[in-house]
């Protein structure tokens, strides 16, 4: 079965049902069905194949998932881009994954350059040639090919795309799907951006669900009581989200005076702090279900846990909980062996929703996935997370690996060396950036450094902060040593506090 | 109020409580939410920052990207709630 199925049948079983309600108002099933045919028909007369990668660099609109039906419809695979990524970031993932088309809004236009591949451009809502769009088919394909690529931040300074099949995708929207108990009067919200893999539960639950998934503007962001207004008038009965966010609405938009939230809110990304997550529960638990998910994006969802309790002694977050959606799951403590209740290791996980690999890299396969995350083995069964053994960090639920953004700071005249560290969790956590200027050059002001993260990387991975150094802390293999850096933060904290 | 005293007035508390006091080179027309000078959580404190320093309060709907783009658009923001309130 393919992913572009699920709006079919909805479509011809109860077109008039809303599928997405955006910004510019709300589109039923059937007139999804028919702009994604009628997208369809342009795509395929510009030669768009199976196989074929179609990039969406647009805002979260209806026109945007119009794009994504399409691009599925005619076997292809969609490529999300962040809409707030700078245009060399959006040219750099066209061409690698080697994009025949993109599909743009006003805001947006064809980041390539002189030299560069040729590519199909076009809007959702063009024109055909012709005016009857085709009727709408489910092509016979193998499960195993691309549904979509989702790019993450790769560690030494490219991003990565995770390659998600019809079969890995289905499976866990199946499991989504059957876990929220969806129906057809349900309402989604769809808060996450495209390119982010929270995105897929709010769209593919929905429409298995032949649901409604309620598009949240990203300016409504920076506005918690708005987004509270949102769950509200919209009558949103699925939320999903980084805990950041719920934590904003709890903190600035009174979220916790709702008499009647959601019947599910489920949350993603990162640690949701305990004593935040526990006023949540303490509010709604019995009006709400409150579910815990887990999974990179090499896996999709692959451990959840729901909060039925919260001890009120528990200090740590709660569990990530057991392996789900058919995958196993199993830790690998530091001595290579296989990790007993109560021990710590790393967090491997194989299954139906696991990638197929990473675009570019054929020897890759992605299975077992180990997803480079410490955790505990829980005597109870399932899994406590403990932290990570890489450089990549969470920032407000958004992957990143510093990497990433050192190479880019880097490339600043001024920045001689530079690591990059997080500091703090939850909405604390931000990240800052240790500098050792270049002899030649001034040394860069903190706005300068920000416009070099912007011109380059997406805009949660712009700095926070910055500090200057004569060097660099090494360790003893002659590493940057990030924790002495880490607990000079720490240290002025405490200073600051006093 | 002048619109050059509101102006001052955000660079001010843009410079030194969002950039740590680096933000000598800001001028009206730096692109503020694109460079990552605000996110969702310096706008809490600029929010706050407005009410107690202009003694307006900006409506929860006026809280969207195309007001808060450049200290020039959160000016006009703020001359709008000022004027609102009946005293400019």
């Amino acid at each position: 079965m393919s992913l572009a199925a699920l709006v079919i049948d909805v479509a011809r079983r109860s077109p008039d049902a809303v599928a997405v309600e955006g910004p510019e108002g709300s589109m039923t099933y059937g007139q999804l069905d028919e702009r994604a045919g009628r997208l369809v028909e342009i795509l395929a007369a510009r030669g768009i194949e199976p196989g074929d990668r179609v990039a969406l660099w647009l805002g979260k609109s209806a026109g945007a998932v119009v794009a994504m039906q399409a691009a599925l419809r005619c076997g292809a695979c969609y490529v999300p881009i962040d809409p707030s990524s700078p245009s060399s970031r959006a040219r750099r993932i066209i061409v690698d994954c080697g994009a025949r088309a993109l599909v743009v809004d006003e805001a947006h236009r064809s980041p390539l350059e002189r030299g560069d591949p040729p590519l199909i451009v076009l809007e959702p809502d063009q024109d055909p040639d012709s005016p009857t769009p085709a009727a709408a088919s489910t092509p016979t394909f193998d499960t195993e090919q691309l549904a979509f690529i989702l790019y993450t931040s790769g560690s030494t300074g490219t991003p990565k795309g995770v390659c998600i099949s019809h079969r890995a995708a289905l499976a866990f929207v199946r499991w989504a799907h059957a876990t929220v108990e969806a129906r057809p009067a349900d309402r989604f919200s769809s808060h996450a951006p495209f390119h982010f893999d929270l995105s897929v539960l709010d769209l593919y639950a929905a429409f298995m669900a032949g649901a409604r998934v309620c598009l949240i503007p990203e300016g409504l962001a920076y506005a918690p009581a708005r987004l509270v207004e949102f769950m509200t008038e919209r009558r949103i009965s699925v939320w999903y989200s980084v805990p950041s966010v719920l934590m904003l609405m709890m903190e600035h938009g009174g979220l916790l005076e709702l008499s009647s939230p959601p019947r599910v809110l489920l949350f993603a990304g990162e640690a949701f702090p305990i004593k935040h997550l526990r006023r949540l529960w303490t509010r709604f638990s019995g009006a709400c279900r409150l579910l815990n998910l887990y999974g990179p994006t090499e896996t999709n969802v692959c451990t959840a846990y729901e909060v039925t309790d919260i001890d009120p002694e528990r200090a740590t977050p709660v569990p990530i909980g057991k392996a789900c959606a058919g995958d196993e799951a199993w830790v690998i403590t530091s001595e290579g062996e296989r990790a007993s209740p109560g021990e710590t290791g790393e967090l491997w996980v194989d299954g139906p929703t696991v990638m197929s690999g990473y675009w570019g890299q054929p020897r890759h396969t992605g299975k077992p996935y180990a997803t480079g995350d410490i955790v505990r083995v829980l005597p109870e069964g399932g899994f406590e997370y403990v932290g990570r053994r890489d450089h990549m960090v969470k920032v407000r639920g958004m992957r990143i690996e510093l990497g990433e953004i050192e190479a880019a700071l880097l490339e600043h005249p001024g920045v001689g060396r530079v690591a990059v560290v997080v500091h703090g969790d939850g909405l604390e956590a931000r990240l800052v950036a240790f500098v050792v200027p270049s002899p030649s050059e001034a040394a860069p002001s903190l706005l300068a450094l920000k416009r070099q993260c912007a011109s380059r990387l997406p805009r949660y991975m712009v700095i926070d902060h910055v500090r200057r150094l004569e060097q660099l802390p090494h360790n003893v293999n002659g590493k940057v040593d990030r924790r002495v850096l880490a607990d000079s933060l720490r240290r002025d904290d405490g200073h600051a506090r006093r | 109020m002048q619109d050059d005293e509101i102006s001052s007035a955000l660079t001010g508390f843009i410079s030194e409580k969002i950039l740590e006091g680096e933000g000598a080179d800001l001028d009206d027309d730096t692109p503020l939410l694109e460079w990552g000078v605000i996110d969702s959580i310096a706008m809490v404190s600029l929010l706050s920052f407005i009410q107690s320093r202009f003694a307006v309060r900006i409506p929860d709907g006026e809280v969207v990207p195309r007001n808060f783009h450049s200290i020039a658009a959160i000016g006009q923001l703020v001359k709008r709630a000022l004027l609102e309130r009946g005293d400019a």
